[in-house]
């Protein structure tokens, strides 16, 4: 029942929406895995596995995104950065093996949008394209449901089933960025960036997330049947949805 | 061309110049001495012309006829001539030719072996006015001055030759340790930095270069020790998740039967790629923070806001072991780049919050010292044994606790590497009885600066 109705949502999503998206990448098996992970979320993808091939595509074909590698055989990701913002305000997401600070600056300095340090989870990648395909869209209101949870986020507050929740500030930030990407796997990396403002990647709060978690777990799903935070065991934390 | 050619080259060129210099300089100087000698002689000859000529009846001048007879030959050959320019006596080996009454002092006559001087004087012989003309050969003079400038000239290209032979010995003697240590050192490569150049005589410049060189393979063989242990240390690290990645995956790919299986298969390799990755990102802050190729990002900040920061983000870790961590001390601004630093505290505090006791307190206290900003950070765990300490900071160093506990071992490394690069220093502090405490120092940022 569940799978038919997915199933309709993609011909929709294809029919109706049909978001383009473009990878470039050289590494194949990457490319193949963004290819068929991007696919199966309901995008349609064109990939380039090299500079050239990148250039002619985002020269002749209108793409709602890209997902750029920085490194690539050819041309430079940049020039291909380059080509495409002359082109238009197509949003661009860059990958980079490169941690160092300049290569982000000159990335996105040149016009980039975001970017991901590879490796990078999956699930980091299709929230970032989510978030950037979203981007220019009217936020939605000040209230995020999902089943009987209510984030209100002008006051800050959640209610599960109506009764009240006691967060702190943390627990609630946390809850809020889930919800907000409900049905989506959240990592504990994205956790760590975008809650916590960890910028150097080799700073493990991974305990510290899973204390937070399991606390916000406690207090959320505490006396419901219905358990909303799910763990998905190697990746992160999903809310709503079902859980794998 | 060698040192010891140049060396040489110079020596003998420089001795060459000072000997013919003072050579040429004796030969003018005894050339002048003999001149004046021959002079002199002159002078007295005349004297003695003056006492044998006498006036003859007919206006001319003779020599004197002695009482016996028989007169000694002149040594000197003698002219007298009138004013006028008539000869009026020439003695038999008179070599003056056409002398001109006019003359008067010395002068040298004709050229080579015929030159003769002469000394020309006015005189009176018995109330008749004459010029007297006195001369002697050049000859033997010229002969005993060439005789003293073969000697001199003539030997003395020998004597540079001779000099520069010894200067050659010379310098290979004492050159001779330059070319051994040359040898020693061209026998050390990366494989054999063992080697050490022999110090003859530790005092002189030699010895110091000697010493310095060691000194430079001492700290090469040190930083080859440390990179090769490094490198066997990291690739240990590196295989470990990959070799479960790798089984995990294959013993799935055989056994896995069902989707949840296959998922438990997944999610067991992706956790091993969550490992790897961290490895990796540490390893590459580590290598960047010690390769100097760490871009820092300064601000002056007070390291107590940092602590408190750092406290409040593992605060949740210390609850669930009910531990209290006290922030202490004034304020101390440092300037250095405030991510890196609070990595460093995140590390430090990590590690306390490990090894305390339950209901134990950890202390940050922040004071400072001199030009230093000071955090000593302490726990009550079972501290650091004795025979540990030194290590704590090596790369992939754990205790017995820490390998159980699967971490990588960096922590503190990074944490010391992020430090010295501000250049500020980690230690662990002397302590006796239980806890650990670490003390990281810190330029300090002067507030009125």
């Amino acid at each position: 029942m569940r799978r038919a109705r997915m199933a309709i949502m993609q011909t929709f999503r294809f029919r109706f929406a049909m978001t383009r998206i473009l990878v470039v990448e050289d590494e194949l098996k990457v490319a193949r895995a963004l290819h068929d992970g991007l696919a199966a979320a309901g995008y349609t993808v064109a990939t380039a596995n090299d500079g050239l091939r990148a250039l002619e595509l985002v020269t002749t074909t209108d793409f709602d995104l890209l997902v750029l590698d920085v490194m690539l055989p050819g041309r430079s990701g940049l020039d291909v950065l380059a080509a495409a913002r002359s082109r238009g305000p197509t949003p661009i997401l860059l990958l980079t093996a490169l941690d160092a600070v300049e290569d982000r600056v000159r990335g996105l300095d040149a016009g980039a949008d975001d970017y991901l340090v590879k490796p990078f989870a999956f699930a980091e990648l299709l929230a970032r394209v989510r978030a950037l395909l979203r981007r220019g869209q009217p936020e939605a209101n000040g209230t995020l449901v999902v089943a009987d949870l209510v984030v209100d986020r002008r006051t800050r507050t959640v209610t599960r089933n109506t009764r009240p929740l006691e967060l702190t500030l943390r627990e609630y930030e946390m809850l809020e960025y889930l919800v907000r990407h409900k049905g989506e796997v959240v990592s504990r990396a994205m956790l760590a960036r975008d809650v916590w403002r960890e910028t150097v990647r080799a700073t493990s709060l991974d305990n510290v997330i899973d204390v937070h978690i399991a606390r916000l777990r406690r207090k959320v799903d505490h006396d419901s049947r219905d358990r909303l935070i799910h763990t998905v065991r190697g990746v992160g934390f999903l809310v709503g949805g079902q859980a794998p | 061309m060698t040192v010891r050619t140049r060396l040489t080259l110079w020596y003998a060129t420089t001795l060459a110049v000072v000997l013919f210099a003072y050579a040429a300089g004796l030969l003018a100087l005894q050339r002048q001495r003999l001149f004046a000698a021959l002079d002199e002689q002159l002078a007295e000859d005349k004297e003695v012309a003056e006492q044998l000529l006498e006036r003859t009846p007919v206006g001319g001048v003779r020599i004197r006829p002695s009482a016996h007879g028989d007169d000694p030959p002149l040594g000197f050959s003698l002219v007298a001539q009138a004013p006028d320019g008539a000869i009026l006596f020439a003695s038999p080996q008179a070599t003056v030719e056409a002398p001109s009454p006019a003359w008067t002092g010395v002068r040298t006559l004709g050229s080579g072996d015929a030159a003769a001087r002469v000394f020309s004087d006015a005189e009176t012989i018995d109330g008749l006015r004459v010029v007297l003309h006195v001369s002697r050969a050049e000859a033997p003079l010229r002969a005993q001055f060439g005789e003293l400038l073969w000697l001199s000239f003539g030997l003395l290209p020998a004597g540079v030759l001779l000099a520069a032979a010894g200067g050659w010995l010379l310098a290979r003697k004492a050159l001779r340790p330059v070319s051994q240590m040359a040898d020693q050192a061209g026998r050390v490569s990366a494989e054999r930095l063992g080697e050490r150049l022999t110090i003859a005589n530790p005092g002189d410049e030699l010895g110091r270069l000697a010493h310095a060189f060691n000194a430079t393979l001492e700290r090469l063989e040190r930083s080859f020790d440390q990179l090769r242990r490094f490198t066997a240390d990291a690739s240990h690290e590196l295989r470990t998740p990959l070799t479960a990645l790798r089984s995990v995956g294959e013993v799935g790919l055989r056994t896995a039967s069902d989707v949840a299986g296959h998922r438990d298969v997944i999610a067991s390799m992706l956790e091993e790629a969550d490992r790897l990755t961290g490895l990796v990102d540490t390893l590459l802050l580590l290598a960047r923070s010690e390769g100097g190729a760490l871009p820092l990002m300064p601000s002056v900040f007070d390291l107590r806001d940092l602590a408190r920061d750092v406290a409040a983000t593992l605060g949740i870790l210390a609850e669930e072991k009910r531990l209290r961590i006290a922030v202490t001390g004034d304020g101390a601004l440092v300037r250095g780049d405030r991510t890196l630093l609070r990595q460093v505290l995140l590390n430090l505090l990590h590690n306390a919050i490990r090894h305390s006791p339950p209901l134990g307190t950890i202390t940050l206290e922040i004071s400072s010292e001199g030009s230093s900003a000071r955090c000593a950070l302490r726990d009550e765990g079972p501290g650091v044994p004795r025979e540990l300490r030194a290590r704590v900071f090596e790369r992939f160093f754990r205790g017995d606790e820490a390998r159980a506990r699967g971490g990588a071992g960096l922590g503190l490394a990074v944490a010391r590497a992020i430090v010295e690069l501000h250049r500020g220093s980690l230690t662990l502090a002397e302590r006796d009885g239980p806890g650990a405490e670490f003390v990281v120092r810190l330029p300090h940022e002067n507030a009125a600066a």
